[in-house]
């Protein structure tokens, strides 16, 4: 059979190193995906910020201190709250609970709903109808009463809020999940390696989930804001962090909005925080869901 | 002296019609002149014979006069009321001085006594009181088929309240305890046969919390009245009790009578309907406050620092009353685990007051002692100097005697509980486990719970005489705040929430916590029974210095100095001089006689 000389060419062309693949990858994507960039840049940021605290702040974020409700001036940035706190200190230490609860939140509820999410789609019959039935009913409760119930029985803290917002979660990735393996389990490649021997653990996991994974990375992307969000409404409603702890859901809880009509900046930084984050977690999730989802190539929606 | 109210009324009444009915101004101007020329508010509540510093007797009734009738009056409320048993009752302790009737109640700034359902009192001897009740005093009309109310109704009330204790009453021992019997001589005359004498008798039964309550509804609901709405003679009767809040309206039959209270006439103006909304996000309770949708803002509720009161200041229709703070604040220990002194001395000098003072009262703070510091003028508290001499902060010499004493084994952890509805308690929780964090280096947990379980937690065990799930609790008790031997003594006192909340208690299993709750009991009788008022101030000061010294059961936290009471200024007859201190009575106010202008 004759080979086109294009073809030769291109495989007798030695593949690109990876970092520099990666770079190029990179390249397209701050070009065709300029909000998306911008979204990856406030994450890496306010990253930096979480991780870096300790050197960034200006003072102990818990610290009661002398100045009270100081608007923003030199030495309080963001100015101060009601204890005397600074609140530039907390909005940075306040990204630790939100970035940890929303990374461990994924974490989690994508494993969770990626595992029974394949079992369910690739199984089908009893199996699929119990876990799907299991979710129906989990997703039937509204998720922040439902997170409240759960944060409420386990006590207030990290842990709590992680297991909390991970059960609302795992139920909804594992709906996704299953109907991305119901369309793929029936595709050639499937198929054939059924006909080769493989197990059905090696064809769900070998063969079935890497071609989920464009999926996955958009479902996580999209979920940590929402995982970022139910934690500052949970901590907000005093069943989250526990008291005093620097969160930007307590930062804007109830003892802050009794002075917010006096100290206006009581809201804005932690606000502009949440917001902001929660904004770039979604543009990133968006720009990942145009270059990554395989439904959105050739569909002239992703330039 | 007050300036007289009908005074101001009747002033204002001219004022508004002479607007609205021009002509009619003069005839209507002049029957006011005349009734405001009256006797003034203040002259019959003065008895001359009382001693300085005693309660004093209201006297004459004022003249009876129309006035402005009717109007609702809204309020806010954190939570749904855990219970409706005036006994019992423990998150809202309006609801008995509404619904039901008591004795008289007490006015802590003129030292009066003002008459509900008695008419007068005698001390016969130093333990016989003699109680005569008002003529045709009935229960409300849906309660005992509106019968008349008798002595023996009194003596059957007064006889639960020991009975209550087991069902973890706020009414504790300190409010009761004093009396033998009571017994009807007959339908309008109480005699009560003290145990032994007490200082503070007429005080205590001033409390909203000792009122009357018809048999025959207590009996038919189980012997307690915690889902009962109504089984008393008071001035108003729930007739609505919801998740989103509570509704009163006004009993006319109340209202029909002759009272000799300096502050209630016949036929005076009144509130027909109290509104309690259930709001528990206290910035929502302050934005409605503004808004005129709340008509007297729930500092309970809302902290209302100097900030909060010069914002409302400004507020247009708003008054913001302010006075000196008759306030405590204490943080019992859970004395079943704290027996070894040196471990509570560690946590007393472990935070910083003055820095206390700084953040939570902007600098407007008091150190906080056994006995309040609006007691100190009559020399019945501890002065500050006193107070600051024994509650030094000293974070290097905590650790070293916590360290010594075993601290980090005994309590590797320490718990403590709040909540967020009073903003107060959440807030001092919150400076306290840091410091000690900071000080002592032990880890401190803070749990965050609603109302009803804070107080469920804060009494759980008293059956058991067993440990709390607690270490530390911070709390007030905002009941008779006018009495000098209940206000924070409360606490420290094996018969008051010493015992209840802090397990002091003389049959303890823990033999170091009973000898203490002896000890206690006994500087705190030996006080109580002093009827000479200066006799009684050294044993006052014993008992205080014994708890600074010992490093006692409960550490009163430092107060704010001024305390500010946000109103709508159509609410009329506001208690400007006494809101200061809560529930002598009243729950704040005496709320027959407040009404609406406007």
């Amino acid at each position: 059979m004759a080979t086109s000389v294009i073809d030769e060419q291109f495989y007798q062309r030695p593949a690109p190193a990876l970092p520099r693949r990666w770079a190029r990858g990179g390249l397209r994507f701050v070009r065709r995906q300029p909000l998306g960039t911008f979204g990856l840049l406030v994450i890496v940021l306010f990253t930096l910020a979480a991780v870096f605290a300790d050197y960034l702040r200006t003072s102990d974020p818990k610290a009661f201190g002398d100045d009270i409700l100081t608007g923003p001036n030199w030495t309080h940035w963001f100015g101060t709250n009601r204890d005397g706190q600074d609140l530039w200190s907390r909005v940075l230490y306040g990204a630790r609970p939100s970035l940890k609860v929303g990374l461990a939140t994924v974490g989690i509820a994508l494993a969770g709903g990626t595992i029974l999410g394949l079992l369910a789609g690739y199984f089908g019959g009893p199996i699929d109808m119990l876990i799907s039935r299991a979710a129906d009913i989990m997703v039937a409760f509204p998720a922040l009463l439902f997170g409240l119930v759960v944060a409420a029985w386990l006590g207030p803290g990290l842990r709590s809020v992680i297991i909390a917002i991970s059960i609302v979660f795992t139920p909804i990735i594992m709906r996704i999940v299953r109907s991305g393996v119901l369309q793929e389990r029936n595709r050639a490649y499937v198929e054939a390696a059924r006909v080769v021997g493989a197990s059905e653990a090696r064809v769900m996991l070998r063969h079935i989930l890497p071609n989920l994974l464009p999926l996955l990375i958009v479902v996580a992307s999209t979920t940590l804001p929402a995982a970022i969000l139910a934690e500052s409404g949970l901590t907000f409603l005093g069943a989250g962090l526990p008291l005093g702890e620097p969160s930007w859901g307590n930062d804007l809880g109830p003892k802050a909005r009794t002075y917010f009509d006096l100290a206006p900046w009581l809201a804005i930084f932690p606000g502009l925080a949440l917001s902001l984050s929660v904004l770039a977690f979604n543009l990133l999730g968006d720009s990942l869901r145009d270059e990554l989802d395989p439904r959105l190539r050739g569909s002239g929606l992703r330039e | 002296m007050q300036e007289g109210y009908w005074n101001r009324y009747w002033q204002r009444r001219l004022s508004r019609r002479h607007v609205i009915a021009g002509g009619a101004t003069l005839a209507a101007g002049s029957a006011a002149i005349l009734a405001g020329c009256g006797d003034d508010d203040d002259d019959g509540g003065t008895d001359p014979t009382s001693a300085p510093g005693e309660p004093t007797k209201a006297g004459a009734s004022p003249t009876a006069a129309a006035g402005k009738r009717g109007g609702t009056l809204r309020l806010s409320k954190a939570s749904p009321d855990t219970g409706l048993d005036p006994y019992i009752v423990v998150t809202n302790f309006i609801h008995p001085a509404k619904a039901y009737s008591q004795m008289w109640t007490y006015r802590p700034s003129t030292k009066e006594i003002l008459f509900d359902l008695a008419t007068k009192y005698e001390q016969i001897d130093p333990t016989t009181l003699v109680i005569t009740l008002r003529e045709g005093v009935k229960f409300q009309a849906e309660v005992a088929g509106g019968r008349a109310l008798t002595a023996e109704d009194v003596a059957y009330s007064f006889s639960r309240l020991p009975a209550m204790v087991a069902k973890a009453s706020q009414v504790n021992g300190i409010q009761w305890s004093w009396m033998e019997k009571v017994e009807a001589v007959d339908p309008k005359t109480v005699r009560i046969k003290q145990k032994n004498p007490f200082a503070s008798n007429l005080l205590a039964l001033g409390s909203s919390a000792l009122c009357v309550v018809a048999k025959e509804v207590v009996e038919a609901n189980g012997g307690d009245l915690q889902k009962v709405m109504n089984a008393g003679s008071g001035p108003y009767k729930m007739t609505r009790r919801e998740p989103t809040g509570t509704r009163y309206e006004r009993n006319a039959t109340y209202y029909a009578h002759e009272n000799p209270s300096p502050t209630y006439v016949k036929d005076g103006p009144y509130i027909d309907v109290w509104e309690e909304s259930i709001i528990a996000d206290a910035a929502t309770v302050k934005a409605k406050f503004i808004a005129g949708e709340i008509d007297i803002l729930n500092t309970q509720q809302v902290t209302v620092d100097k900030l909060v009161a010069d914002e409302l200041a400004k507020t247009s229709g708003v008054k913001v009353a302010k006075g000196p703070a008759n306030a405590h604040l204490i943080m019992q220990f859970d004395n079943f685990k704290w027996t070894d002194k040196r471990l509570r001395q560690a946590v007393w000098m472990a935070f910083d007051r003055d820095q206390f003072i700084k953040n939570i009262y902007l600098g407007d703070g008091l150190y906080g002692g056994p006995v309040a510091d609006g007691f100190a003028k009559d020399g019945l508290a501890l002065s500050q100097d006193e107070l600051k001499k024994a509650q030094k902060f000293d974070p290097a010499e905590a650790k070293k005697i916590w360290e010594a004493a075993g601290g980090p084994q005994t309590f590797p952890s320490i718990k403590m509980i709040t909540m967020q509805a009073i903003p107060l308690f959440a807030t001092s929780t919150q400076f306290i486990a840091e410091a000690l964090r900071k000080n002592l280096g032990v880890d401190v947990k803070v749990e965050l719970v609603d109302p009803a379980t804070y107080v469920a937690k804060a009494t759980g065990g008293y059956r058991e005489k067993a440990a709390k799930e607690w270490d530390l609790f911070v709390a007030w008790e905002t009941s008779l705040q006018s009495m000098p031997d209940y206000n924070a003594l409360v606490h420290y006192i094996p018969t008051g929430y010493g015992a209840i909340f802090g397990n002091l208690r003389p049959d303890s299993p823990k033999p170091e916590t009973a000898a203490y709750a002896m000890e206690m009991l006994q500087l705190w009788n030996a006080q109580a029974q002093e009827l000479n008022a200066e006799a009684r101030k050294p044993k006052m000061a014993a008992m205080q210095k014994a708890i600074l010294e010992s490093y006692g059961p409960a550490i009163p936290l430092p107060v704010t100095a001024t305390a500010y009471a946000p109103y709508r200024d159509k609410v009329k007859n506001f208690p400007v001089n006494d809101f200061m201190f809560g529930n002598s009575g009243t729950g704040y106010y005496r709320v027959q006689d407040l009404f609406l202008d406007g």
